[in-house]
Parts: structure tokens; sequence; C-alpha cells
């Protein structure tokens, strides 16, 4: 794979993978950093890529390896519970409070689905993969993760109700 | 297909993502918590990600070429030095003519005298007559 094929078709997946990595490490600028790093391993490895039957894939398991690296090295948790790296700062105080209850409470209920089912739940609504990349990213069968993430979001979906019915 | 199949379709785990899109941005945030949560913690890259990439790389590639230039050149270097060690300039090894002629007067005298001497009478390829001259 020479430079221009690189850039035109491997450099454009860092937008793929950027929410990967920014919901995996919960921080903007350690994201941003990720990504570079993994472009460059791509980049070094860009002759073989060409033969791979799915790039895109590749591209986003070497992405998810690469974080769960970095994450073993600062040993920090995998489950995003620290996803508040969006709050606004000219949000109102109400909203704001409002904000942080409800992703204290969506946060706490992704921790308590099973690992896999959290991990798929979040590779398909939050960082938009297809199913073949998330199979290609966790080695899982495309019919396994659609039953994981129906039940993921079922759990979810019941949860939220009797939570927000309530009040 | 009404909003409520698609919900059901989504639930299922069987929408695609264009239309987990398109149920995402007609469900009001207000009424749908997961709504809101995807929507607000949906990370899009920093302006330029791509080009601050590509540069690095470039970067890389050119601090590359410099160590790969930088290597060839001193690799000639050594070639030139041992170059000069075990093959000086200038051919020493030609004689002068007085060398030359010293030499073949040192092959002369290897000859005995008396065969200079000699004066030969018959020659053919079996047989060889001398005549002595003193």
């Amino acid at each position: 794979m020479n430079s221009t094929t690189f850039r035109e078709t491997i450099l454009p997946l860092s937008q793929k993978i950027y929410p990967v990595a920014a919901r995996m490490l919960g921080n903007r600028d350690d994201a941003s950093d990720a990504v570079q790093e993994v472009m460059l391993k791509l980049w070094k490895q860009r002759k073989k890529l060409s033969k791979h039957p799915n790039i895109t894939g590749f591209v986003v398991l070497t992405a998810r390896n690469h974080c769960l690296d970095l994450l073993k090295k600062r040993q920090i948790k995998l489950v995003p519970d620290a996803i508040d790296i969006n709050t606004s700062s000219n949000l109102s105080s109400h909203s704001e409070i409002e904000w942080k209850e409800l992703n204290g409470i969506i946060g706490e209920l992704i921790q308590e689905l099973p690992e896999q089912q959290g991990e798929v739940l979040a590779m398909r609504d939050l960082d938009g993969l297809e199913f073949a990349e998330i199979a290609a990213a966790t080695g899982l069968k495309i019919e396994h993760i659609r039953v994981l993430l129906s039940r993921a979001r079922k759990h979810l979906s019941t949860q939220l109700k009797k939570i927000y019915s309530y009040e | 297909m009404n909003k409520d199949e698609i919900m059901k379709k989504y639930l299922n785990g069987e929408t695609s993502l264009q239309e987990e899109k398109e149920l995402f941005e007609n469900s009001g945030k207000e009424s749908d918590p997961w709504v809101e949560f995807v929507s607000r913690n949906n990370q899009t890259p920093p302006e330029g990600l791509e080009d601050i990439i590509w540069n690095k790389i470039q970067s890389e590639k050119k601090q590359k070429q410099h160590f790969l230039y930088g290597l060839t050149a001193a690799a000639a270097s050594v070639v030139l030095v041992l170059g000069f060690i075990f093959y000086p300039i200038g051919n020493d090894t030609e004689m002068t003519l007085s060398q030359k002629e010293q030499m073949l007067q040192e092959a002369l005298s290897m000859f005995p005298a008396e065969e200079n001497d000699k004066e030969i009478l018959y020659s053919d390829e079996l047989i060889e007559i001398y005549v002595a001259t003193n």
C-alpha cells in the first residue's frame, strides 16, 4: 500500500476509531494521542494491510487493543462510568445536575450488564460501529453480537422505564 | 415503518446504523434518557485530526530517510578510508629503467660463463651440436 492509498483509505478511519478511544480512555486528549499512535502503527504495517480482507475491522481491532494496553498500563477501569467528557460548560446548573444524575444512572446500569453485553452496546450505540467491525474487534460472531446487543438494550430500556416512570 | 416498529427492531438488535441514526434523531432527548445519554456522549474527533496524523507520519518518514542517508554516508566514508589504507595512491610496483637493467644483469649472471663461449653448429628437433671456441 503506497502513501496515497494509505491517506485515502486508512487515514479517514481515524474518525471511526476516535469515539472508541475516547470512550475507553475517558479523555479527549488521550484519545487523540491514541488515535495518532494507532495510525503510526498502521503506517508501519501498511504493506500487510492491503491484503487484509476486512481493513476497517482490523483498524478497529488495533485501536481497541492499543487502548486496552494503555488502560493496563494505567490500571484504569474499562466500563464507561467516566463518560462525562462531553459535559459542556455553558449548561445551566439545573440541567447540568440532571445530566450528571442521568450519566451516573446509565453508567451504573451499563456496569451492571455482563461484560460482553456492555462492550457490544457501547461499541454499537456510542461508537457507531457496524456489526462486522464489532465482530472483528471482539472475535464474536455477528449473530451472537445481535443477541448480546438485544439483551443489553432491553435490560437498559426496562430499567430506565422503571427509574423514570416514578419521577 | 413507524416509530414503534423501528423501536422494536432496535431492541431486537436488527436495525441498521442508518435506521438507528434516524430513530435517535426523531426521538426527543427529553422523553428518552437513553437517547439523551447517547447524543451527549457522541464523540466527534477534533478538527484537523487527519492532517495532524498525516504530518506526523511525514515527519517520521523524513527522520527515517535522514537516518538512512547518514548511515549510507558513514558506510561510504569507512569504505573510502579502508581503500586508502589497503590501496595507497601511486603504483609502487612499477620499476624504473635502471632497476630493470639491474635485474637483467642479475639474470644473465646466473648462467655459467663457459656456456656463453659455446657456438651452436647444428640444431634440429633431436640433436644440438656445439663447437667450443677456446
